[in-house]
Protein backbone atom coordinates (compact mmCIF):
# COMPACT_ATOMS: atom_id res chain seq x y z
CA UNK A 1 0.00 0.00 0.00
CA UNK A 2 1.39 3.54 -1.44
CA UNK A 3 1.39 6.01 1.49
CA UNK A 4 -0.77 9.34 0.66
CA UNK A 5 2.30 12.53 0.19
CA UNK A 6 1.35 14.03 3.74
CA UNK A 7 1.34 10.25 5.56
CA UNK A 8 4.93 9.81 3.75
CA UNK A 9 6.57 12.98 5.04
CA UNK A 10 5.22 12.18 8.42
CA UNK A 11 6.62 9.12 8.42
CA UNK A 12 9.65 10.21 6.84
CA UNK A 13 10.12 13.02 9.60
CA UNK A 14 9.56 10.50 12.03
CA UNK A 15 11.90 8.05 10.65
CA UNK A 16 15.02 10.73 10.25
CA UNK A 17 14.68 12.10 13.97
CA UNK A 18 14.80 8.47 15.85
CA UNK A 19 17.69 7.25 13.11
CA UNK A 20 19.75 10.23 14.00
CA UNK A 21 18.47 10.45 17.84
CA UNK A 22 20.11 6.64 17.78
CA UNK A 23 23.31 7.77 16.25
CA UNK A 24 23.71 10.66 18.63
CA UNK A 25 23.02 8.21 21.26
CA UNK A 26 25.25 6.32 20.84
CA UNK A 27 27.80 8.87 20.51
CA UNK A 28 26.59 10.30 23.99
CA UNK A 29 27.49 6.07 24.87
CA UNK A 30 30.27 6.11 23.58
CA UNK A 31 31.87 9.41 25.26
CA UNK A 32 30.22 8.22 28.73
CA UNK A 33 32.25 4.71 27.70
CA UNK A 34 35.66 6.49 27.20
CA UNK A 35 34.94 8.40 30.89
CA UNK A 36 34.27 5.21 32.25
CA UNK A 37 37.71 3.87 31.39
CA UNK A 38 39.78 7.10 31.41
CA UNK A 39 38.86 8.31 34.15
CA UNK A 40 40.78 8.10 37.59
CA UNK A 41 37.46 9.09 39.79
CA UNK A 42 36.09 6.41 41.34
CA UNK A 43 32.67 8.30 41.50
CA UNK A 44 32.93 9.63 38.24
CA UNK A 45 33.58 5.71 37.15
CA UNK A 46 30.77 4.32 38.95
CA UNK A 47 28.19 7.13 37.74
CA UNK A 48 29.85 6.57 33.72
CA UNK A 49 28.75 2.77 33.89
CA UNK A 50 25.35 3.60 35.59
CA UNK A 51 25.00 6.22 32.81
CA UNK A 52 25.67 3.69 30.11
CA UNK A 53 22.78 0.99 31.27
CA UNK A 54 20.46 4.19 31.45
CA UNK A 55 21.55 5.49 28.26
CA UNK A 56 21.57 2.06 26.28
CA UNK A 57 18.24 0.97 27.64
CA UNK A 58 16.08 3.96 27.86
CA UNK A 59 17.59 5.83 24.76
CA UNK A 60 19.59 3.57 22.65
CA UNK A 61 17.30 0.44 22.34
CA UNK A 62 14.07 2.61 21.91
CA UNK A 63 15.75 4.53 19.60
CA UNK A 64 16.61 1.32 17.61
CA UNK A 65 13.43 -0.10 17.74
CA UNK A 66 11.66 2.80 16.10
CA UNK A 67 13.86 3.38 13.56
CA UNK A 68 13.87 -0.36 12.33
CA UNK A 69 10.16 -0.01 12.41
CA UNK A 70 9.67 3.39 11.13
CA UNK A 71 12.18 2.07 8.31
CA UNK A 72 9.84 -0.96 7.60
CA UNK A 73 7.34 1.62 7.01
CA UNK A 74 8.64 3.74 4.92
CA UNK A 75 10.00 1.04 2.89
CA UNK A 76 6.35 -0.77 2.31
CA UNK A 77 4.71 2.29 1.91
CA UNK A 78 6.52 3.72 -1.00
CA UNK A 79 7.15 2.46 -4.46
CA UNK A 80 11.14 2.04 -2.96
CA UNK A 81 9.62 -1.40 -1.43
CA UNK A 82 11.48 -3.79 1.11
CA UNK A 83 13.23 -6.19 -1.46
CA UNK A 84 13.38 -4.29 -4.73
CA UNK A 85 16.65 -2.10 -4.42
CA UNK A 86 19.97 -3.43 -3.01
CA UNK A 87 20.36 -0.45 -0.74
CA UNK A 88 16.90 -0.54 0.88
CA UNK A 89 17.67 -4.45 1.49
CA UNK A 90 21.30 -3.92 3.21
CA UNK A 91 20.18 -0.97 5.09
CA UNK A 92 17.54 -2.86 6.21
CA UNK A 93 19.84 -6.10 7.17
CA UNK A 94 21.94 -3.88 8.75
CA UNK A 95 19.53 -2.35 11.14
CA UNK A 96 18.29 -5.72 11.91
CA UNK A 97 21.60 -6.44 12.78
CA UNK A 98 22.39 -3.56 15.06
CA UNK A 99 19.44 -4.08 16.81
CA UNK A 100 19.64 -7.81 17.54
CA UNK A 101 23.17 -7.16 18.49
CA UNK A 102 22.25 -4.29 20.63
CA UNK A 103 19.66 -6.26 22.72
CA UNK A 104 22.01 -8.85 22.97
CA UNK A 105 24.24 -6.37 24.44
CA UNK A 106 22.74 -4.79 26.80
CA UNK A 107 22.19 -7.45 29.63
CA UNK A 108 26.01 -7.66 29.38
CA UNK A 109 25.94 -3.97 30.13
CA UNK A 110 23.65 -3.85 33.18
CA UNK A 111 25.89 -6.83 34.78
CA UNK A 112 28.95 -4.36 34.12
CA UNK A 113 26.97 -1.12 35.66
CA UNK A 114 25.98 -3.69 38.61
CA UNK A 115 29.43 -4.82 39.37
CA UNK A 116 30.95 -1.34 39.09
CA UNK A 117 28.19 -0.22 41.73
CA UNK A 118 29.98 -2.81 44.14
CA UNK A 119 33.14 -2.97 43.27
CA UNK A 120 36.17 -1.50 44.94
CA UNK A 121 38.60 1.23 43.48
CA UNK A 122 41.28 -1.50 42.93
CA UNK A 123 38.71 -3.24 40.72
CA UNK A 124 37.48 -0.62 38.87
CA UNK A 125 39.83 -0.01 36.55
CA UNK A 126 40.12 -4.11 35.54
CA UNK A 127 36.30 -3.49 34.22
CA UNK A 128 37.29 -3.39 30.83
CA UNK A 129 34.50 -0.89 29.68
CA UNK A 130 32.43 -1.18 26.71
CA UNK A 131 33.64 0.64 23.56
CA UNK A 132 33.86 -2.21 21.40
CA UNK A 133 30.39 -2.94 20.89
CA UNK A 134 29.28 0.75 20.71
CA UNK A 135 32.44 1.52 18.14
CA UNK A 136 31.25 -1.05 15.73
CA UNK A 137 27.65 0.06 16.08
CA UNK A 138 27.92 3.71 15.44
CA UNK A 139 30.18 2.69 11.99
CA UNK A 140 26.95 0.26 11.06
CA UNK A 141 24.81 3.24 11.40
CA UNK A 142 26.80 5.69 9.59
CA UNK A 143 27.48 3.37 6.66
CA UNK A 144 23.36 3.07 6.72
CA UNK A 145 22.92 6.73 6.70
CA UNK A 146 25.30 6.91 4.07
CA UNK A 147 23.24 4.09 1.72
CA UNK A 148 20.61 6.10 2.68
CA UNK A 149 21.54 9.62 1.35
CA UNK A 150 23.25 8.39 -1.67
CA UNK A 151 20.68 5.59 -2.86
CA UNK A 152 23.07 3.47 -4.96
CA UNK A 153 21.45 2.29 -8.44
CA UNK A 154 20.90 -1.56 -8.60
CA UNK A 155 17.69 -3.88 -8.58
CA UNK A 156 17.50 -6.71 -6.91
CA UNK A 157 16.14 -9.41 -9.63
CA UNK A 158 12.60 -9.60 -7.62
CA UNK A 159 12.67 -5.36 -8.16
CA UNK A 160 13.59 -6.17 -11.80
CA UNK A 161 10.82 -8.20 -12.29
CA UNK A 162 8.43 -5.85 -10.72
CA UNK A 163 9.31 -3.09 -12.77
CA UNK A 164 8.93 -5.47 -15.98
CA UNK A 165 5.54 -6.33 -14.28
CA UNK A 166 4.41 -2.66 -14.18
CA UNK A 167 5.69 -1.70 -17.85
CA UNK A 168 3.46 -4.58 -19.51
CA UNK A 169 0.45 -3.15 -17.66
CA UNK A 170 -1.81 -1.01 -19.83
CA UNK A 171 -2.05 2.64 -18.52
CA UNK A 172 -4.52 3.64 -16.57
CA UNK A 173 -7.76 5.58 -18.53
CA UNK A 174 -7.43 9.37 -18.36
CA UNK A 175 -9.36 11.06 -15.01
CA UNK A 176 -12.51 12.08 -16.02
CA UNK A 177 -12.15 15.19 -14.24
CA UNK B 1 25.71 6.77 -8.29
CA UNK B 2 22.40 8.35 -6.48
CA UNK B 3 19.15 8.42 -7.09
CA UNK B 4 15.73 10.12 -5.90
CA UNK B 5 13.31 8.55 -8.17
CA UNK B 6 12.60 4.65 -7.33
CA UNK B 7 12.10 3.38 -11.23
CA UNK B 8 14.58 5.10 -13.00
CA UNK B 9 16.54 2.79 -13.75
CA UNK B 10 17.38 -1.06 -15.83
CA UNK B 11 15.63 -0.03 -18.87
CA UNK B 12 17.33 -3.03 -20.59
CA UNK B 13 14.99 -6.24 -20.96
CA UNK B 14 17.74 -8.90 -19.31
CA UNK B 15 17.75 -9.08 -15.26
CA UNK B 16 20.52 -6.95 -13.34
CA UNK B 17 23.72 -8.28 -12.24
CA UNK B 18 24.78 -7.18 -8.73
CA UNK B 19 26.22 -3.73 -8.64
CA UNK B 20 29.36 -2.81 -8.09
CA UNK B 21 29.47 -1.42 -5.42
CA UNK B 22 27.74 -4.03 -4.01
CA UNK B 23 30.42 -6.26 -4.61
CA UNK B 24 33.35 -3.87 -3.13
CA UNK B 25 31.32 -3.61 0.05
CA UNK B 26 31.29 -6.96 0.26
CA UNK B 27 34.56 -8.02 -0.39
CA UNK B 28 35.34 -5.28 2.24
CA UNK B 29 32.65 -6.84 4.70
CA UNK B 30 34.27 -10.37 4.03
CA UNK B 31 38.03 -8.78 5.29
CA UNK B 32 36.93 -7.17 8.02
CA UNK B 33 35.08 -10.52 9.58
CA UNK B 34 38.57 -12.57 8.78
CA UNK B 35 40.23 -9.88 10.61
CA UNK B 36 37.75 -9.99 13.56
CA UNK B 37 37.75 -14.13 13.63
CA UNK B 38 41.67 -14.04 13.80
CA UNK B 39 41.56 -11.30 16.41
CA UNK B 40 39.02 -13.83 18.48
CA UNK B 41 40.63 -17.28 17.56
CA UNK B 42 44.25 -15.98 18.76
CA UNK B 43 42.60 -14.53 21.91
CA UNK B 44 43.86 -10.76 20.95
CA UNK B 45 41.03 -8.72 22.27
CA UNK B 46 41.09 -10.61 25.59
CA UNK B 47 38.12 -12.08 27.38
CA UNK B 48 34.80 -10.88 25.37
CA UNK B 49 30.90 -11.74 26.89
CA UNK B 50 29.39 -11.43 30.61
CA UNK B 51 31.77 -13.65 31.58
CA UNK B 52 34.27 -11.52 31.88
CA UNK B 53 32.24 -9.71 34.81
CA UNK B 54 32.01 -13.04 36.52
CA UNK B 55 32.94 -14.65 39.84
CA UNK B 56 36.60 -13.87 40.74
CA UNK B 57 37.61 -11.35 37.85
CA UNK B 58 36.88 -8.06 40.19
CA UNK B 59 36.90 -8.82 43.82
CA UNK B 60 40.54 -8.68 44.52
CA UNK B 61 39.55 -11.45 47.11
CA UNK B 62 38.35 -13.14 44.56
CA UNK B 63 34.78 -14.13 45.93
CA UNK B 64 31.93 -14.25 43.41
CA UNK B 65 30.08 -11.21 44.79
CA UNK B 66 33.14 -9.09 45.32
CA UNK B 67 33.75 -7.01 48.16
CA UNK B 68 30.24 -5.06 48.78
CA UNK B 69 31.00 -1.73 49.49
CA UNK B 70 29.16 0.15 52.35
CA UNK B 71 27.50 3.78 51.66
CA UNK B 72 30.31 5.22 53.53
CA UNK B 73 32.90 3.57 51.61
CA UNK B 74 31.40 4.67 48.97
CA UNK B 75 31.79 8.34 49.35
CA UNK B 76 34.78 10.06 48.72
CA UNK B 77 36.79 11.76 50.76
CA UNK B 78 37.46 15.28 49.84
Amino acid sequence: MIMSPALRKLTLIVHLTVSVGWIGAVVAYLALGVSAVTSQDAQMVRAAYLALELIGWYAIVPLALASLLTGLVMSLGTRWGLFRHYWVVISFALTILATVVLLLHMPDVSVLADVAQEADEASLGGLGGDLFHPGVGLLVLLVIQALNVYKPRGLTPYGWRKQQEQRREPPLPPDPG
Amino acid sequence: MSQTQPDRESKTSAPPGIPRWLKISGIIVIVLILLVAIIFAFDIGGQHGPDQFGPGQHGPSGDAGGETLSREDNTQQP
